[in-house]
């Protein structure tokens, strides 16, 4: 074979390497969930069925609207409270710049540049002596505080409606995967114990008994495959359900 | 006159009894009513209570009702990764409205797990305020592994019928 033979055989087996690396990667991009580390923009509401809504622990339910374009651009507004009506209008929105809230029940409108740093922690008293175990960890202060750079901060909406509460929650030791009846989703559960406290109003109200040793917390969390924005939650105190969050429309833009 | 002298001395010693009795009970009064402030009902994150609790201490006052102290206790139960008492916010009804009046906070931030001893922001050396409602809120910071912040529903406390409730408003960190 002339040296001419050998540099086009080798130019040749190197073009063939790019072009499937390159293939396989247009493969990967497509095929690739939109969801990493972003949501699509869209338009959600949802209802939520909750005791504590109520006073002293009652059942209430609540009607939220979500107009959500990225991680930096959202609005939650209040559509219908059963428990609170002079509540129905309120709305909380974030722009990247300024965190906004429209408090209906006092006519009364806040707003927060939170490019300006963070206000200086104010100075709290110790209320009263702890009833936790002496050889207990004391609370630990943290010492970095808040991360301060001149990039817009992340704000959820909602603790449950962030791109990372779904890939956070399948890497946890307690959750397990589980199949969804509903196309297009998948689902998962996780498992917390808890220690034994007084009863709550609210376990009263739901009919939690006393606890003798611990108690076992479980959300169960539905999803859609494709954009990992949750559908559904229940989350149960010793299989006894306190708060379920049930998306009635979801409109991806 | 001996027997008047008595008289006179008895009467003083009455009187000296009768002041110091009458200072005793005025103590005795003030005591209870500082022991006995009340407490409105702890609402916590529900249904978990694993993220953060707050509750209101209060006394009768002039025919409404006086703060004395704002408390809380929070943790990151493992899922966050620090968490601070956002505000507190007191309202006084006044000629059929909410007022604003004062607003503290936020507090430092804090890791610890399992939920935390008790911490309040009190009414001393403070204008007194009556007929109120005291709202409260947590932040909290999760890194997954970008991190981001949500914060609780807020927690409305109402002084004069001793209730406290979850508010249906949106749960964000809208100030």
């Amino acid at each position: 074979m002339s040296h001419k033979h050998i540099i086009l055989t080798l130019l040749g087996a190197v073009f063939l390497a790019i072009s499937i690396t390159f293939a396989l990667g247009q493969m990967a991009t497509q095929s690739a969930p939109l969801h990493q580390n972003a949501f699509p923009a869209f338009t959600m509401v949802y209802t939520q069925g909750k005791y504590g809504l109520g006073e002293n622990g009652k059942f209430g339910t609540a009607r939220y609207e979500v107009n959500y374009t990225d991680r930096y651009h959202w609005k939650v507004t209040l559509l219908e409270s059963d428990t609170m009506p002079e509540a129905n209008g309120s709305w909380g929105s974030y722009d990247g710049v300024e965190l906004k809230g429209y408090y209906a029940q006092m006519g009364m409108e806040t707003a927060n540049n939170v490019l300006d740093g963070e206000d200086p922690p104010q100075e709290e008293e110790i209320a009263e002596s702890s009833t936790k175990d002496k050889n207990s960890p004391s609370d630990d202060q943290s010492l970095g505080g808040v991360l301060q750079n001149t990039n817009s901060p992340d704000y959820a909406p909602e603790q449950w409606l962030h791109p990372s509460y779904i890939p956070k929650l399948l890497t946890g030791p307690n959750t397990t995967p589980k199949d969804s009846a509903i196309e297009g989703t998948k689902a998962l559960i996780v498992t917390e114990p808890l220690p034994c406290r007084p009863l709550l109003d609210v376990e009263r109200e739901a009919g939690l008994k006393e606890c003798e040793k611990e108690r076992v917390a479980t959300r169960e969390v539905i999803y859609r495959s494709d954009t990992l924005i949750p559908v559904q939650i229940i989350d149960s105190l010793d299989n006894v359900v306190f708060n379920t969050i049930t998306v009635e429309k979801l409109e991806i833009k | 006159m001996k027997i008047n002298n008595l008289s006179l001395l008895q009467k003083k010693h009455v009187r000296h009894i009768a002041i110091l009795s009458g200072l005793v009970v005025l103590l005795f009064v003030l005591g209870i009513q500082v022991a006995l402030a009340t407490q409105t009902p702890v609402v916590c994150d529900t249904p978990f209570a694993k993220y953060g609790c707050s509750r209101v201490e209060y006394t009768a006052s002039g025919g409404g009702w006086e703060i004395q102290n704002r408390k809380w206790q929070g943790a990151i139960d493992g899922g966050a990764d620090q968490w601070q008492a956002y505000w507190t916010k007191d309202w006084e009804y006044v000629n059929g409205s909410w007022v604003f009046r004062e607003k503290f906070g936020p507090s430092s931030w804090r890791t610890n797990v399992t939920m935390s001893q008790w911490y309040q922001w009190a009414n001393d050396n403070r204008p007194r305020i009556t007929n109120t409602l005291v709202w409260h809120k947590f932040r909290y910071q999760e890194c997954a592994p970008d991190c981001y912040y949500w914060c609780s529903q807020i927690h409305e406390h109402r002084l004069w019928n001793n209730t406290s409730i979850e508010l249906s408003n949106p749960a964000n960190c809208s100030p």
